[in-house]
């Protein structure tokens, strides 16, 4: 009796989600006791779907604002700090660009080097701030302008060969009088 | 455009400035100042000494100047060149500038420098014995040579003290 009493219950709840099959719905459709437990289960179900859909979408709210809680997190922590970590970022980032820049650069400056005007007279062999030693061929004698020799006498000789000119300063000894 | 382009342009544009900045600096000589040119000046003291050799017997460390100590007045005079001591002093303009020599002392002063390619220096020699024996001003172009050379007795040796500017 218990067993068929279940069994019934079981139909009826398989009546209700709509999986009875049609041969076993008309026995229940003049049942008045079948057809308050049909109704009982429907807003039983209803009620149950609604407080679950409810559940459902607070629970997905939670786990959604921990996920982005965590994504936040996240990014905060990859974040560069201070202002050197955020130019090493930005670098880090546009490594490609400046290294493409810094080619170019290169470039240019090469192109205005190779494309500059010649350099003028005397300017070519110069050290920045240095005097100029000129070729030999342009350069002229030692000119001896003041010579003061107190304790002989001195004499003047210019010559010049493949590195330039040289004057030599040649002092006797007064008291040795044929000097050179 | 793409930031690429821009910041290439920017960089590069950065980068090469000073390069082609270099021509207009020079076309307005009138707004620079003025920088007084570097004057360096090597001064070579050297021993000559007749010796027994035949030939001439030249220390090798003169460099340059072994050269010219192969030919007259040099080499009938004395055939034995060694090297006493050697300095290069950075001259500024009438600055005085005392030269440790291993024979007496020296002074060099740069008087000015004319075309950028030639210095009007004044030096001085004293003997060991610290009489002056030189005082000479030489307008010399920039690598040439001035070769101070005093007779010594009683054996006629040499004391040479070799300069030149760049």
């Amino acid at each position: 009796m218990t067993r068929l009493r279940k069994t019934d219950d079981l139909e009826l709840m398989q009546h209700a989600d709509g999986e009875l099959p049609g041969e076993l719905r008309a026995p229940l459709a003049g049942d008045p006791e079948a057809a308050g437990k049909l109704e009982a289960l429907g807003e039983l179900r209803d009620l149950l779907r609604g407080h679950l859909e409810l559940t459902t979408d607070e629970t997905d709210d939670r786990k959604l604002q921990a996920m982005w809680r965590g994504i936040d997190r996240a990014l905060d922590a990859e974040a560069p700090r201070g202002l050197w970590g955020r130019i090493s970022s930005w670098l880090d980032r546009h490594r490609g660009h400046l290294i493409t820049g810094a080619v170019s650069a290169g470039a240019v400056a090469a192109l205005a080097l190779v494309l500059r005007p010649a350099a003028g007279p005397g300017e070519g062999t110069a050290e920045h701030g240095a005097i100029d030693v000129r070729p030999v061929s342009l350069r002229s004698p030692p000119a001896i302008e003041a010579l003061d020799t107190p304790e002989g006498t001195g004499t003047v000789l210019n010559y010049e060969d493949e590195d330039g000119h040289t004057a030599v300063i040649w002092v006797t000894p007064a008291d040795t009088v044929e000097g050179i | 455009m793409s930031v690429r382009f821009w910041l290439g342009l920017i960089v590069s544009s950065a980068l090469a400035l000073p390069a082609l900045a270099d021509a207009p600096a020079k076309a307005i000589p009138a707004q620079a100042p003025a920088a007084p040119l570097a004057v360096s000046c090597d001064f070579v003291e050297i021993s000559a000494t007749k010796g027994k050799a035949a030939g001439p017997s030249i220390d090798p460390k003169l460099g340059p100047v072994e050269k010219k100590l192969k030919k007259a007045p040099f080499s009938p005079q004395w055939n034995e060149f060694k090297l006493l001591a050697q300095a290069t002093k950075k001259l500024e303009k009438k600055k005085t500038e005392p030269i440790a020599l291993k024979q007496g002392a020296a002074t060099a002063t740069l008087v000015e420098t004319v075309d950028k390619s030639k210095v009007r220096i004044t030096v001085t020699i004293d003997n060991a014995k610290g009489k002056q024996v030189v005082n000479q001003t030489t307008l010399l172009d920039a690598g040439d040579y001035v070769i101070h050379t005093q007779v010594l007795p009683p054996n006629d040796d040499g004391h040479l003290l070799a300069v030149t500017c760049k």
